[in-house]
């Protein structure tokens, strides 16, 4: 193979995990599930049902809601909460910005796109990309469709349905959401470029948690993207693997 | 959250993607390195977002069970295991190891 058809190949290791109704299914009872959760801790702090249902569908950054949430709980004010909210919530500014270009749009998808840009979407995008700007299109919106049908209705089910959730850590609920994206990463390693982006970022978010307020950790990890620029865009050496 | 910060916090989310959209990424369009940045950057960002959600706890560094539910996952999406099924053994491995007591 050619050093040029390496990305491909990387992806293309294993073959393409092409989302089923179950998937999406699963994807769309989690989101659900997440946002009775999200739901319950707002309403705990005393937000109003329409300020919770407007904030899930147009905010649509449950990691904000949460943020926003956590400054009230421990008696800050509204003010830093929401610069909190709006610092968790920058990066999908970035993810944003990593859209367009994937296939060709039109003004309103572009909008949409941008709107919905989320990481499970994403990264679905990304992982879906080698296999043809259709495959990218349609892995992205079926999973920004499905998730954020599901935060959507979830949030209203728990608006409905009060604190009636308990402790969801009891049922693993907080690696629900990480583990939908975990796959662009694993896929990225195969690759030495994106092999760094992936792990200069995650550690430096990692470490610097403890001393930046939350959302920061995450835009200085963005931006170790930039140094793996400096690292070819090449699979890595396998001994017995001729490439 | 008052009228007026609700009107902050969903305008300030929404201004900030549609800057990413479309100032942003226009600038960045037809340039080779720029379009590289664009690949790996949100390869950073969801890498960064998921370590944050597996190793800490606000403003702490914390080992605990969902780190095991993360690398079951990372094992299984690696193997082309489908999303779904990722998703539920991820949860399940988390809360069989937190019923054992730890994490």
């Amino acid at each position: 193979m050619s050093a040029t058809n390496d990305a491909d190949a990387a992806a293309a290791a294993g073959g393409f995990r092409k989302m089923s109704w179950l998937d999406l299914g699963t994807l769309l009872f989690a989101s659900m599930a997440i946002g009775v959760a999200v739901t319950s801790i707002m309403e705990g702090v005393g937000t109003s049902w329409w300020v919770v249902m407007a904030a899930c569908t147009f905010a649509y950054s449950g990691t904000g809601e949460v943020a926003y949430a956590s400054v009230i709980a421990s008696g800050g004010g509204i003010t830093p909460a929401i610069v909190a909210a709006l610092l968790v919530s920058s990066r999908f500014g970035l993810l944003a910005m990593s859209m367009p270009g994937r296939w060709k749009a039109s003004l309103w998808e572009r909008i949409a796109i941008a709107h919905s840009a989320s990481e499970v979407a994403v990264a679905a995008a990304i992982e879906a990309q080698p296999y043809g700007e259709r495959a990218a299109r349609r892995a992205f919106w079926e999973l920004a469709l499905c998730t954020t049908a599901g935060w959507i209705i979830g949030s209203a089910v728990g608006l409905a349905l009060g604190d009636v959730v308990g402790d969801t850590r009891r049922i693993g609920l907080d690696v629900v959401f990480p583990a939908s994206f975990v796959g662009a990463v694993v896929n990225g390693l195969r690759r030495q470029d994106s092999a760094v982006a992936i792990v200069l970022g995650g550690s430096a978010a990692v470490a610097l948690t403890p001393m930046l307020p939350a959302g920061v950790p995450v835009l200085i990890a963005a931006a170790a993207s930039l140094l793996a620029l400096a690292v070819p865009p090449r699979l890595w050496r396998r001994p017995g693997v001729t490439s | 959250m008052s009228p007026l910060g609700l009107a902050l916090f969903l305008g300030g989310v929404f201004g900030l993607r549609m800057l990413g959209g479309f100032a942003l990424g226009g600038l960045l369009a037809g340039n080779d390195r720029a379009t590289r940045l664009l690949v790996l950057m949100p390869l950073s960002i969801v890498a960064a977002v998921i370590a944050v959600q597996t190793f800490t706890v606000k403003a702490d560094v914390v080992i605990d069970a969902r780190v095991v539910g993360i690398a079951v996952a990372a094992v299984l999406s690696w193997r082309k295991v489908p999303m779904g099924v990722v998703v539920v053994i991820a949860a399940a491995t988390t809360a069989l190891v937190r019923l054992t007591g730890w994490g």
